[in-house]
Order: C-alpha cells, then structure tokens, then sequence
C-alpha cells in the first residue's frame, strides 16, 4: 500500500516537511499511520489522543482502512475561527 | 460565498451579500486578532490550512446553519496568512427572517468551525516565542 501523509502545524514543523510517503501493509488501518511515524515526527508524543486523521479530506475513525493511493492528513487540535 | 483568502476580509461586503427581501434579520460575527492571550502579548498571528479540507468544511458549516436553524444565506470567509492585531481571520454572517434563528446560528457556527475546520492559529508573541493555538 502506497499512501502519502500530509502534515500541518505543529507536526509539519516537527516533520521538518509538510508531507511524507509510506509504503505501508495490505490491512494498515489511519490509526497505524500515527504508530508508524512517532519516531519520526516527535510532536506527535505529547498530542497523539488530541490527532484527528483524515482521508480523502474526511474525517476518519483510528480503524479505518486504508487503500492504495489514499492521500491521509494528520490534523492536530484545530484553532481557526 | 464560502472562501478562504490570504487578502484581507471585506466584512462590509460579507454582511451585504447575505441580504434578502424575506429576511428581516442579518447577524455577522467576526473575529479579530488580540493583542493578549493567556497573559502574554501578542505581536502577530499566522494562519495556515488544508485548504482543500477546510473549504469543504467551511461549505458544511453552511449548510447545516440552513437545516438545522432555517437561515436563507449564508457566508463564510477565513483569512490566512500573516494578521496584526485588530484585524479579522473570520467572518460569518447569516440572514433569516426573524432575529432569533440569526443569533443562534453564528453562535452555533462558530462552534462547528472550531472544531471541524482543519485551520491553525500560529501566535508570536512581543517577548519573541511562538505557539501553535490550542496545544
């Protein structure tokens, strides 16, 4: 599975790149991309049960499955408005 | 009109363009950069975006202001980029035909915004630190 991960905010900054490309296992579910990246991107320590993840520009639950070709994004607590 | 912009917002237009013949009632709330947050002084703010994420929901935003409260229009604009103090990240107005459904769907669309719109605020403060809102 060929996914790519783009980041914002404070975990782009942490990343040191606003997006990264995983070649991860048939059956990896969103949840997993954070497990997979923690070494990576140290951010995500302090903050992981505030993540929001996204697929295909909607919001996902921790066990949804991802598909060849998706675009995920890691979204961190959000502060528009 | 549902948008995001690096330009400044125009809350003038946003408030007009909302307008109807049915509508006695037009409600804008906009927000603005401060100049303090959590005792400190802020200089700047940066906004950034999903920008495609954050249009869709922006236009979600709208369109559950016009089901669940009966609004007629909506609009909805985000700024990004870098603000100065006293200058407006966002404005939302809405028209309905009496007042009360107005006041209660800014209110709510506030809320929904802050929580389902992937944009973040960037504060650099007058001591020369930065922090990313909300962590």
């Amino acid at each position: 599975l060929k996914i790519r991960v783009l980041l914002f905010a404070s975990v782009r900054q942490s990343a040191g790149g606003d997006e990264m490309t995983l070649e991860l296992p048939e059956g990896t579910t969103a949840g997993e991309i954070l497990e997979r990246l923690r070494e990576k991107i140290p951010a995500l320590e302090g903050l992981s049960d505030r993540i929001k993840l996204a697929v295909g520009e909607e919001f996902v639950a921790p066990d949804h499955r991802l598909e060849e070709g998706d675009v995920a994004a890691i979204i961190p607590p959000m502060s528009g408005g | 009109m549902i948008r995001i912009r690096q330009e400044p917002l125009d809350v003038g237009a946003i408030t007009r363009s909302v307008e109807e013949p049915g509508c006695g009632a037009v409600a804008t709330f906009v927000g603005v950069v401060r100049d303090h947050n959590a005792g400190r002084r802020v200089k700047m703010v940066r906004y950034e975006a999903y920008e495609s994420m954050a249009l869709k929901k922006l236009e979600e935003v709208a369109r559950i202001l016009v089901e669940r409260f009966g609004v007629h229009r909506v609009a909805l604009e985000h700024r990004l980029g870098n603000l100065r103090v006293g200058e407006a990240s966002v404005v939302l107005a809405v028209s309905s035909a009496h007042r009360e459904e107005a006041f209660r769907a800014v209110r709510e669309g506030m809320d929904i915004l802050k929580s389902t719109v992937p944009i973040w605020k960037r504060e650099f403060f007058a001591d020369g630190e930065d922090a990313w809102v909300g962590e």
